[in-house]
């Protein structure tokens, strides 16, 4: 005689039914996801305006620099340059001026880091949407501070950089 | 008496009491991941800006600094310096900015001495980031400010 399903059963075949919608519904994400392009390098400019010189003496080549909002890794510093900060004056006389700001300095840091793109933007390391003219906040494992994107750009130090091996191979030919 | 035959049902009820069973266990017996923590004294220097005289009027080297609402240890103060506040002037008629001393606020540098944890890279006294840039509300027996860190000494 065949055995009839109760409630349990139909409890469990829901159950199943459930697991096997969840899973589906994962899959499909990630076949969404994996429509994004593979990690490419890039150079994030970041400026960093009106700092005293504690900050800029404490951005180092090198440093690993992180997303302080969204608490992931954004890339390497690979360069960083510094220079007095400026604002807008209007004179008594009406002329607009840009004039320098004392102990004030803008921080230029190059960041080295591997972006992804999707439909929607770039993304830092996978993570860290970056554009343009955001702000954000960035640290270092020594200091933190906000800053601006200014550009994003194909990496242009690596045309002409040589391993340490191929340089006295070069020096030798 | 008829006896239950084995069904589906019942052996899905098997492989589900498996699966968590065997999830249980391999829960159980995760290994733990113990971060190795390295210590070392560090000193870093920690800025109040535009208070008045009586601030360090009440400060002695060798206070114990402590942060304002956790009551946390961030440190001693081993010692201080003062400077006249900054005022940053905007001389419309000449064009440019001038820094002028305020003559009644003072800014003051003080260096605190603590043990750090180095946690992930970041040194940590208290379970607080020490770097630059971080601003702290802080506070020793019978004073108490908002500051920022502007140097770390490791």
């Amino acid at each position: 005689m065949k055995r009839k399903l109760n409630w349990i059963d139909y409890g469990l075949i829901l159950l199943a039914i459930a697991v096997v919608s969840i899973l589906g519904i994962k899959f499909g994400v990630n076949q969404e996801l994996s429509t994004e392009k593979e990690l490419q390098e890039r150079v994030v400019e970041i400026e960093v305006r009106g700092v005293r010189n504690y900050t800029v003496d404490a951005v180092k080549e090198g440093d690993a620099l992180y997303s302080n909002d969204m608490k992931h890794y954004f890339g390497e510093i690979v360069g960083v340059d510094s220079k007095p900060s400026t604002e807008i004056m209007i004179t008594d006389s009406g002329d607009v001026l840009e004039v320098e700001v004392p102990e004030r300095y803008i921080l230029g840091l190059q960041v080295r880091t591997d972006i992804s793109e999707r439909d929607t933007g770039y993304y830092s390391e996978g993570v860290t949407e970056i554009k343009v003219n955001s702000i954000g906040s960035y640290r270092t494992d020594r200091v933190q501070f906000s800053g601006t994107v200014t550009s994003i750009s194909e990496p242009t130090y690596r045309t002409d950089y040589l391993q340490i091996g191929e340089m006295t191979k070069k020096t030798e030919e | 008496m008829k006896q239950k035959k084995f069904g589906i049902v019942d052996i899905l009820i098997l492989i589900s009491l498996v699966a968590v069973i065997g999830l249980g266990i391999s829960f159980i017996r995760r290994p733990e991941v113990v971060e190795q923590v390295e210590t070392k004294v560090i000193r870093y220097s920690f800025e109040v800006t535009n208070v008045g005289e009586e601030f360090t009027d009440n400060m002695d080297i060798g206070d114990s600094l402590y942060h304002s609402s956790k009551d946390t240890y961030l440190g001693e103060l081993v010692d201080y310096e003062a400077s006249p506040s900054q005022i940053f002037h905007r001389d419309t008629e000449n064009g440019e900015i001038v820094i002028i001393d305020n003559p009644i606020r003072i800014d003051v540098k003080m260096i605190v001495e603590a043990e750090a944890k180095v946690v992930g890279g970041i040194l940590k006294v208290s379970d607080e980031d020490i770097m630059v840039g971080r601003g702290l509300p802080i506070k020793g027996k019978g004073y108490a400010s908002y500051g920022f860190i502007v140097e770390i000494e490791e």
